[in-house]
This record gives structure tokens, C-alpha cells and sequence, in this order.
């Protein structure tokens, strides 16, 4: 509501800013990413995207996660838009997207010696995230907007008492993380310091993957398993002044996937079970368990993918994948039908699997929906299609050879995907690619330019620059030069 | 042909050709700041300033203002006989004229009108749309009988056409500029008036406006380049053709869409009607944008070698010089001469870059100065061949303007000691007098966020601090300390007649002199 009214004031001026943001990895709660506003690239100019800078992070340890941005953010340092990232190391970096330049670093732990890297051994291993979204739909907001004339103390009219993670225009933002000793930090966006005392989370020296928020809520969810260690879903209820922990524990198999949580409109989180395939709807907040599909027993096998949810004519579909390397089409609102075992569709088996997650787009002019599953070579592409009133996913392409791609980020029909290098055998560097959404055509390799392998390859993608990390701890930034002004000079 | 203007110019303005007067914010129509009359004080002897009185004078703070840039007229013909006054606006609506001779109150004016009951102007806290007066007046030039008027623009929007002898209501008061619609100072072009307003205070549209005193319908004029303001600190300055510019403060620029935000626009009359006239837009105008750097510097405008160029800055911490008969070339966007960054490495939207409006000057060797404020330290990078130690909080820039062959720049030349948000400066007889104004600046904090709100300013506030700097080296000549007691935010100075003008926060006064 405060959001609507502050528009409603801006436009009287005839003066909007907009900034996206890229909240988590994924860029929003549902986990499709979606850069659903970014239109600086397009199929006729991203042949010539440009590396507009690497920033070398002073990381003890080695591997950093997948970058967020935070769009706009008014500090007492000035207008930022943030890079934000966590290290191995427990570190967290706050880097000025504009200009390269760092602009806070915290450790979230004492540092030890040597330095804790080993997911199972006290590092810093899930991406970070703050309330909002990529695509503006679900919880959160896509967007800033500016009053007219300067700045004014709008925010502060907000109520007396909101929770940590509310936004806002001007107020201070939250960048959530999880240390290695299993806390839960939120962090002041301005500052990176805590703003209330880092509090028990998780169990430590778990290996958490990236986290994911909504209603005020933060997720974690346990990426693999580690001896010793429970393992499930992980909740945080920031909504009051004492934080309230929940869980949803699944006896030792850790949760699919590299995006953790994949999160539904009205707030349902889902997961899918690793050893089983598995997929659960859990109850926003309390992870009480509401729904689940059970893959039958013949195809219950390992899987390595976090869920997509998306809308589909009115109601929201879930891609989940079968350890048999098969797909799975499931409707949100009732997961595996009556006996929890009954798919809305199923592709036919078969490849090498899916991993990390999944990327989903409509393109609006078509009013196609696309779905990308990530093979261990590969990105396969399908088409959501109706027939005989089922929806189903079709093939429609796969892409050129690519090691270990991470999940995708789509923007105004281009796919942008990291062939990641991090293969299990040989490690190789990563390889920024930009294809034609609709045909997998290339339309750009980044070639040699990146040195290393990415241990995370998640994608950020706001405000026409194009974000990813490396296992040497450098970040990468693509973009045009003629968008940037303030590296140019000009 | 550029001579004879200017002489026209200061004849039109001023009745008599010596008199050191200061008749309009800034100092002129040119907002050069340069006190062009000044021979009492000099190098010599400005070490020896002292408060010659100070006046407390009945007004109310509004938010962070107070009270604006005093004017200076010699030889009013009041009834007491010949006086030089000088005219201080204050924020809730008031008009002082004050015997410079004596430091006493000669009459006091204070305008009524039905209290406006809504619109943003009426929230105490918020120092960006404080509501009441925020217009320096202006003096018109004497008539025949040597009688002048002052016109003062009241809270309420309506224009008032006082007797500078004793402040009566000459012209029946009429609406010109926007209820609480925070306008700026004041300028005259011929019989036409000219104000800015911004922030879109309680709903007003940013725009310039212009009214010719001869037209007897009172018909207002406006030109909206929309953006989000034109709040150059001394509002417009006109050139010689009559062209009023105006930094355009926030916004985007669309030619199409007439949208000429984080620019300087060129506005002039013609045919009864405000048209946009020429325009400048800094090619970088979508980052300024992006990290609030505002386009928010009223331009100093001054003949060279021919031409007639002008100076102006932003936020960002850049300072321009443009021609007036082609701000920025065929394309608008490129200047004759853009420095480097000067200062706001952090890129900060508060408390740093260059705020206000500029000065210049000519010395004897026919040199031409350009002076600028900034706040906050200069860049790392900016190299410059005379300084007087540390810069934290603020100083003053001076450059020559130099013109190699048609290739025109601006050259470092000194950069002063460090002041606490150094405020834009007067340069007179070789001196130029510049203060920090002491004013808290900072509108976020680590803990709040946003919170850009008067009273946490104001508690954190200090004093003003007035110095004298040589102008050709601009070593300190002379500091205030700490006599001055209070802070001033949006003021400025005054200089002539060998005495040194500044007006604070707690509605105070100053005069400086021997």
C-alpha cells in the first residue's frame, strides 16, 4: 500500500526511477529466472556485449556464492546499487555496481586458520537474499520509485513497528545470510552490520544452498548432506520481534537442487526431497507439511533440481524433476492429485538428469510459456503446451555443448546461461552464453575471457548488467560500455 | 558591442553609477557575485573585520530556513532622511529593513494571507518544502525621483511592490508564483520578473515564471522543462539577450517528450509567452540521475574575449562552462569545457559536490576567475597548484578561464582552507569573502535510512564561519571563529560599502566591517 501511494505521488510529478532488483538466485521466490522488466538486450545487440569489469574479492577462502543486487538503495553514503555476495570464508561483500568499487565487508565469524571452505566444515555456502522479486509478481517488489524533487522522509511514515525485512523508499534493507555456525544474520544494507543479533538457524556446519524469503519468512534448505547433520527445510519468522524457527526434516537426504526452495503466490513453499524425488508443499512460516507427489516407487530415485513454479491460465504449475530424467508437471495446488502420485504430465525418461534447477518465461507476444532444464551438458528447452486440456511440457531445443550449465536468466528473449566448467572429472573456465530463447540460437560466448570455474553459476541480471561469480572470487560484470558513464568518463 | 550591453545593463540597474549596491541576490542579473563598487575594504585592511552590529530580528525559522541574502541600497529617501538599508527577507513571511549605519530597524513588513491548510509546506520536519517565504526579494531600479520598490514574493504566491522607504504596499499585491510553492530568489530582467520553483512543494508545477510589471493584467508566465526542480540557490540568471537559465535540478532528458531534467535550461519571453529558448544537457545526465547528482547550480554568466559564456555545476562535483548563444553546441550536450571530478568521490547525494550557485570575476590583467563552492573533500585527483591544507567539510575552487586558440578551459588556480560546508562566495576589490554555513547536511544515516528531517539537522548543526581569502591566491585573510553563533542553511552573503553581510538560523543579522 505505501508502495502504491508513493507512486501515485510520483507520478504526479511526472518524475519515476525505477531500478530492478535481483533479490536471490533464481531473482525471485518461485525460482524461474525471470529478468521480467530488463529490455537493455536484445537479440540484435547482445553479440556485442562487453565485460565491463572483474572485482577481485579479498576472500581468505576460495569460491564466492551467486551475486544479488540491490537496485536502488539510499544509504548515508549516498544512492548505491549494491553487488552482494557471501564468501567461503564467512565473509560478505557489498561492491558498488556502478563503479566497481567495494563498498562494505563484514566477517560474519571470527576468522580461523586456515580458513573454513569445505561445505561441511563451517563455510559460508548458501547465496544470500533480501524480500523481493525479479518478475514484480508473488511477494516483493520489483521496483523503487522516487518521490519528486529530491528526497524526502516518505519512509519514515511507514507503521511504528514493521518487521526487520519490510522495504521500502528510503528505508534501511536487509541482506539475509547464513554463517558457517548455522546463524541467521540479517544484515543492515547500508552498513553490513547485524541489525539484531545473529540467532541459532540452521544446524552448523551444514551445507545450506541459496536462501529464499517471503512473507517476511527467510528459508534455508540443507544442499547436501553432511555427517551428522539433520537435514530438511529451514524457517525463520521474522514477523515479530522474537524470531520463530520451524522445520521440516527428511531423515538424512538433503533438498534438490542448488536454488533450495522454490516458493508459490500464497506463500506455499516447495521442495523436493533428494533421495526420493520426493516433491512437498509446506506451509508459509511453519513448514507444517500440506501437499505432496511421491514419484512411484520404479521412478523414485535421486534428483539434483530445485522446482519451478509459473502461471499457467490462472493457476500455477510446478516442474519438478523425476530421477529417471523425466520431467514432472504438477499443479501447485494439488501436488500428485488424490493419491499423491499422479503427475499432470510426465516427459519420457531418459539423458543424464537435471541439475541446480530450472528457468521458465512467457513470452508475452506468444503468449508462449518456455521451461529450461539444465543437463549436465546441455540446456534443454520445452514449450507448455495444452493438449486434451493437459498441459504438457514439449521439447522444443537443446543447446550447443556446455559443461555443467547452471540455471538460466531470461530477458526480453534472450537466455542467458553459464556453462559453469565445474565438472566433476576436470574443471574447465566458465563461459558466459546468450541464446535465442525461442530457438537456442547463440548469439554470444564470452570464449576464454573468464579464468575459472563458477562452483555456483548463478546468474544476476539487473539493470542492464549481467553478474556471476567464480571459484577464484572474482565477479564478473558484462554489459555495454555505452550504458555506463560513470566507467567511461564520458 | 558585449561592452556597451553590460554598461547598459548596470546603468538601467542602478542609479547611481558608483553606489555599491547589492539590489538582488547573487549581486546581479549575471548572478556573478562580484561586488564590482567595493573600494573601502581591501587586502590590507580585511584582516581587520569585526561585528560592527548585530539585529535580532522578529521571524520564524521555518524548517531550516531563516533568513536569505540581505540587499544593500544606498540613498533611500526615508523619513528621516537619506539612508542606506538594507532589506532582509525572512522565512515566515517578513521584511526588514535595517540602517546598515546604525544596525536598527527601520520598518518591518510582514505579509498576511488566509493560512493555507493543505499541501506539503505545512509538515515541520521536512526541510526540502518548508512552506512561507523562500524568495530573496529584489530592487528594482530607482525612478526618476530616485524612489526604488522591492519586490517580495509571499508564502502565499501573491507578488508585493513595496516603497524600499518604509515598506508600504505600492501596487496592490497579486498572484505570481505557487502557494508554498518554495520558489527562489528573485531576478529582473528589464520590467519582467523571474522566479524558479521546485520539489514540487505542496503540489506546485517546477518550473520558471515571469511576469512583466508593465502588463497591467498581471499575466503569468511559465515554461515547465519537468523535472523534478529548478532550485539553483539564486534562481535564474539572465543574459544579455534576456535568457533567463536554470538548472533543472532531478529528472530525465526526452527531447521529444520536452523533458529536460538534470540539466540547464534557457528560458525567454517573447510574444507575451516564457519559451524555452536553449538548453544543455551533460551527456552523463542518466547517472546523475541514477545517484541523485542533481543539475542544481544557477549559472554565473560573463562576457569573454567576445563572447558571453557562462558557469555552472552539479552534485556530481563538475563545474561547466557553456556559451550563452549555444549552451552545449548543435547537439546541446557538449559544453566548451567540463573539469574533472573536483570532489564527491563517494558519489554522495548530501553533503558533498557543488551546491548553490558560482561567482565570477576579472582582475586587473583582465584574467577572468571562476570561483566555486563545494562540500565535503576534493577528489584524490584533482590536483591543484595552491592550497592552505586539509579539506574535509568544504572550500572554495578558483579556476582562470583560459581560451587556447578556441579551446577553452578552466585551470586550477587555488583551492582555499577547509570550511564546513562552504557556501557560494562574493568577490569584491580583490577579496572574496566566502563562509561555511555550519549547516548539518546529512539526509541518511546508517541506523535510519533516509531520514532527511530539520530536526535532526538542526541538532546537529554548528555555526557559520565568514572568512576573507586573497582572490589572486586564496590565502585566508581573515576568519570569523566562532563569533558568529548560529548555523545558516540556503543563505548568502551581501558585500558593499565596506561592510560584509550574513544572516543565521536564529533569525540573526550580522554585519562585518572596520
Amino acid at each position: 500500500m505505501r508502495i502504491v501511494s508513493i507512486t501515485a505521488i510520483t507520478l504526479a510529478a511526472g518524475l519515476v526511477l525505477l531500478a530492478s532488483d535481483w533479490p536471490s538466485q533464481g531473482g525471485n521466490p518461485q525460482r524461474d529466472g525471470w529478468a521480467k522488466y530488463e529490455n537493455a538486450f536484445t537479440k540484435a545487440n547482445v553479440g556485442g556485449l562487453q565485460l565491463l569489469y572483474s572485482y577481485h574479492a579479498d576472500n581468505p577462502g576460495k569460491g564466492l556464492t551467486a551475486p544479488l543486487v540491490d537496485g536502488l538503495l539510499i544509504t548515508y553514503r549516498g544512492f548505491k546499487e549494491m553487488l552482494v555476495f557471501g564468501a567461503s570464508s564467512n565473509f560478505v561483500y557489498s561492491v558498488d555496481a556502478d563503479l566497481n568499487r567495494l563498498i562494505w565487508e563484514v566477517p560474519l565469524l571470527p576468522q580461523p586458520e586456515p580458513p573454513a571452505t569445505s561445505p561441511c566444515s563451517g563455510a559460508l555456502t548458501a547465496s544470500l537474499a533480501m524480500p523481493g522479486s525479479s518478475t514484480g509478481s508473488g511477494h516483493g517488489s520489483f521496483r523503487r520509485v522516487r518521490p519528486p524533487g529530491g528526497v524526502t522522509p516518505v519512509a519514515q511514515t511507514a507503521p511504528a513497528k514493521p518487521s526487520v525485512l519490510a522495504t521500502g523508499f528510503g528505508r534501511i534493507g536487509a541482506f539475509l545470510a547464513v554463517s558457517g555456525d548455522g546463524k541467521l544474520h540479517v544484515l543492515n544494507t547500508s552498513t553490513g552490520e547485524d541489525q539484531i543479533p545473529p540467532f541459532a538457524f540452521v544446524p552448523a556446519g551444514v551445507n545450506i544452498s541459496s536462501l529464499n524469503v517471503s512473507d517476511d519468512t527467510v528459508y534455508a534448505a540443507t544442499g547436501r548432506a553432511c555427517p551428522g547433520a539433520p537435514t530438511g527445510v529451514f524457517a525463520a519468522d521474522l514477523s515479530s520481534d522474537k524470531p520463530k524457527i520451524s522445520s521440516f526434516l527428511t531423515n538424512g537426504s538433503p533438498i534438490a537442487g542448488s536454488l533450495g526452495t522454490a516458493i508459490g503466490k500464497n506463500g506455499t513453499v516447495y521442495a523436493q526431497v533428494h533421495s526420493n524425488g520426493a516433491v512437498v508443499a509446506l506451509a508459509s512460516r511453519t513448514l507444517e507439511p500440506l501437499d505432496n507427489f511421491t514419484p512411484a516407487a520404479a521412478t523414485a530415485t535421486a534428483t539434483d533440481a530445485t522446482p519451478v513454479i509459473f502461471d499457467w491460465k490462472g493457476r500455477e504449475l510446478l516442474v519438478a524433476a523425476g530421477g529417471d530424467g523425466s520431467l514432472y508437471l504438477l499443479d501447485a495446488a494439488s501436488l500428485g492429485g488424490s493419491d499423491h502420485q499422479t503427475p499432470l504430465s510426465k516427459t519420457a525418461p531418459g539423458g543424464t538428469g537435471f541439475h541446480g534447477g530450472f528457468s521458465s518465461w512467457e513470452d508475452i507476444a506468444t503468449g508462449t510459456r518456455w521451461v529450461y532444464a539444465f543437463e549436465k551438458n546441455r540446456v534443454a528447452a520445452y514449450k507448455v503446451e495444452e493438449q486434451n486440456g493437459t498441459p504438457r511440457l514439449i521439447p522444443a531445443w537443446t543447446s550447443r555443448d556446455m559443461i555443467a550449465p547452471a540455471p538460466a536468466v531470461i530477458a526480453n528473449g534472450i537466455v542467458f546461461v553459464l556453462s559453469t566448467g565445474d565438472d566433476e572429472k576436470k574443471k574447465a573456465n566458465a563461459v558466459l552464453y546468450a541464446m535465442d530463447a525461442s530457438t537456442g540460437k547463440q548469439l554470444f560466448s564470452s570464449q576464454s575471457a573468464v579464468k575459472s570455474y563458477s562452483n555456483n553459476g548463478g546468474l544476476a541480471i539487473a539493470n542492464h548488467r549481467i553478474y556471476f561469480t567464480t571459484h577464484d572470487n572474482t565477479v564478473y560484470c558484462y554489459g555495454f560500455f555505452a550504458d555506463e558513464p560513470q566507467l567511461t568518463g564520458k | 558591442m558585449h561592452k556597451l550591453r553590460y554598461l547598459w545593463f548596470g546603468l538601467a540597474f542602478a542609479s547611481f553609477v558608483f553606489a555599491a549596491d547589492w539590489l538582488t541576490d547573487g549581486g546581479d542579473q549575471q548572478r556573478d557575485g562580484w561586488q564590482r563598487d567595493e573600494h573601502i575594504l581591501n587586502k590590507e585592511n580585511v584582516k581587520n573585520l569585526k561585528i560592527l552590529w548585530k539585529i535580532h530580528l522578529d521571524n520564524q525559522p521555518r524548517d531550516m530556513h531563516s533568513l536569505f541574502a540581505p540587499l544593500i541600497v544606498e540613498n533611500v529617501k526615508t523619513s528621516t532622511g537619506p539612508k542606506q538599508l538594507a532589506i532582509e527577507a525572512g522565512s515566515s513571511d517578513n521584511i526588514f529593513a535595517i540602517d546598515v549605519e546604525t544596525g536598527r530597524l527601520v520598518w518591518q513588513k510582514h505579509f498576511q494571507y488566509p493560512p493555507i491548510t493543505a499541501g506539503r509546506g505545512l509538515h515541520p520536519g521536512d526541510p526540502l518544502c518548508p512552506g512561507g517565504l523562500t524568495a530573496t526579494p529584489i530592487i528594482g531600479p530607482a525612478d526618476a525621483s530616485g524612489a526604488r520598490r522591492v519586490y517580495a514574493l509571499a508564502g502565499d504566491g501573491e507578488l508585493h511592490t513595496l516603497n524600499v522607504a518604509d515598506g508600504e504596499d505600492l501596487v496592490a499585491p497579486f498572484p505570481f508564483s505557487f502557494p508554498n510553492g518554495k520558489s527562489y530568489a528573485l531576478n529582473m530582467w528589464h520590467h519582467t520578473l523571474f522566479t524558479t520553483t521546485s520539489q514540487g512543494c505542496n503540489g506546485n508545477p517546477n518550473q520558471m515564471w515571469a511576469v512583466n510589471l508593465d502588463d497591467p493584467t498581471h499575466k503569468v508566465m511559465t515554461y515547465n522543462p519537468r523535472s523534478g526542480g529548478l532550485w539553483g540557490r539564486t534562481g535564474a540568471a539572465i543574459d544579455s539577450d534576456g535568457v533567463a537559465w536554470a538548472p533543472t535540478g532531478d529528472g530525465h532528458y526526452d527531447k521529444a517528450a520536452l523533458t529536460f531534467g538534470n540539466g540547464l535550461v534557457g528560458a525567454k519571453v517573447v510574444d507575451g509567452d516564457l519559451h524555452l529558448e536553449d538548453y544543455y544537457m551533460p551527456r552523463n545526465w542518466s547517472w546523475l540521475q541514477k545517484r541523485d547528482l542533481d543539475f542544481q547550480v544557477t549559472p554565473a554568466i560573463f562576457p569573454f574575449r567576445g563572447r558571453e559564456l557562462m558557469t555552472t555545476a552539479s552534485k556530481e562535483c563538475r563545474v561547466y562552462l557553456l556559451d550563452t548563444k549555444e549552451a552545449g553546441g548543435e547537439d546541446h550536450q557538449t559544453p566548451l569545457y567540463r573539469t574533472p571530478l573536483l570532489c564527491n568521490e563517494e558519489v554522495n547525494f548530501a553533503g558533498t559536490g557543488i551546491w548553490g550557485s558560482m561567482a565570477t570575476w576579472q582582475d586587473a590583467q583582465h584574467n577572468r576567475w571562476v570561483l566555486t563552492p563545494f562540500w565535503g573533500p576534493p577528489h584524490s585527483k584533482f590536483k591543484v597548484p595552491l592550497s592552505y591544507g586539509p579539506v574535509e567539510y568544504g572550500a572554495i575552487l578558483a579556476f582562470k578561464v583560459e581560451d587556447k586558440a578556441g579551446s577553452y578551459s578552466l585551470d586550477p588556480v587555488w583551492m582555499s582552507r577547509d570550511m564546513n560546508r562552504a557556501e557560494p562566495p562574493v568577490v569584491a576589490n580583490g577579496v572574496v569573502y566566502a563562509y561555511g554555513s555550519g549547516e548539518n547536511t546529512d539526509q541518511a544515516y546508517p541506523d535510519k535510512g533516509l531520514a532527511d528531517l530539520s530536526p535532526l539537522r538542526i541538532k546537529h548543526s554548528t555555526h557559520a564561519t565568514l572568512y576573507a581569502l586573497d582572490a589572486l591566491t586564496g590565502k585566508e585573510l581573515f576568519s570569523s571563529g566562532d563569533q558568529i553563533k548560529s548555523f545558516n542553511h540556503f543563505s548568502g552573503l551581501s558585500v558593499a560599502n565596506g561592510r560584509v553581510y550574513i544572516a543565521t538560523y536564529d533569525s540573526v543579522l550580522y554585519c562585518f566591517g572596520l
